[in-house]
């Protein structure tokens, strides 16, 4: 199991990198579960506009634990997995920045990924970049080194 | 919450994340200073959380005790978290920055901790 490879994207400054998105993995659920305990309670005020911001921060939740246990495993499925999570977690965090911006009534309450990540110094609008540059580079490296033919 | 208590947790956890930018910069590893600034600011993390629970009926009326719990209690995982995910770097620079993050993190938290104490929630 933990040869050279299934550690790639796990060591070195991958090892920082899944700390960030731990981090980001715990406040995402954080928020995410705080605003579901809001959204249960009855007379809440933004019970139906509120709906698509708690699902959104679900769904950003989701994808930070998913990304950050891929990164750690770091073998070959788990390098796929957190290619594709991590590229939704671009797209995510681009369509709702924008959509945030040109729709303020939708978002009463924020997500992780509201104004491009404002609320959290726009940590989350560079992780995924960072992220996928990481990815790039780890697959590159294990190529050129490890890799004798497919 | 108490002020001095709150005052000395963000000193002790500024200290340990200058310390933690100069080792990751110079590409050390975590060292003794590091270790006992950790241990510090982890003791003073247990403290507020006694304390934060005990005075937590002292708080702005609009604070929710939950998340402010919630919080307290989250802040004492995310050293010792941190520092076993840390450990195993111990070839590169990199150890010492996961424990950079998580002391960034930590004060970001303590922040939003102040922020619910005073009601803007």
């Amino acid at each position: 199991m933990a040869d050279k490879t299934t550690s790639r994207t796990g060591s070195g400054f991958g090892r920082m990198l899944i700390a960030v998105y731990g981090l980001f993995a715990l406040a995402a659920t954080g928020r995410s579960i705080l605003q579901l305990i809001e959204y249960f309670q009855p007379g809440t005020p933004y019970y139906h506009q509120g709906l698509l911001a708690y699902i959104l921060s679900a769904v950003a939740a989701v994808i930070y634990i998913v990304a950050t246990v891929a990164l750690a495993r770091g073998d070959q499925t788990s390098v796929r997995v957190a290619r594709v999570t991590i590229g939704t977690e671009m797209c995510g965090v681009l369509a709702v920045g924008l959509w945030s911006i040109l729709d303020k009534a939708a978002f009463p309450d924020t997500t992780v990924w509201s104004t491009f990540g404002a609320g959290y110094g726009f940590v989350p609008l560079v992780l995924p970049m960072v992220g996928l540059w990481w990815l790039w580079h780890t697959a590159h490296l294990t190529e050129s080194t490890t890799e004798p033919a497919s | 919450m108490l002020a001095p208590l709150t005052y000395t947790l963000v000193v002790l956890l500024s200290a340990l994340a200058l310390y933690a930018i100069y080792l990751t910069v110079r590409g050390r590893q975590i060292d003794n200073p590091m270790l006992y600034l950790g241990c510090a600011a982890e003791a003073a993390i247990v403290i507020q959380l006694i304390f934060g629970i005990a005075t937590a009926g002292n708080a702005d009326s609009h604070m929710s005790k939950a998340l402010f719990i919630a919080y307290l209690v989250g802040l004492i995982f995310v050293l010792p978290v941190a520092g076993f995910w840390a450990v195993a770097e111990r070839e590169s620079r990199w150890g010492t920055g996961v424990l950079l993050v998580a002391t960034l993190g930590l004060l970001v938290m303590v922040a939003r901790l102040l922020q619910l104490w005073n009601g803007h929630g």
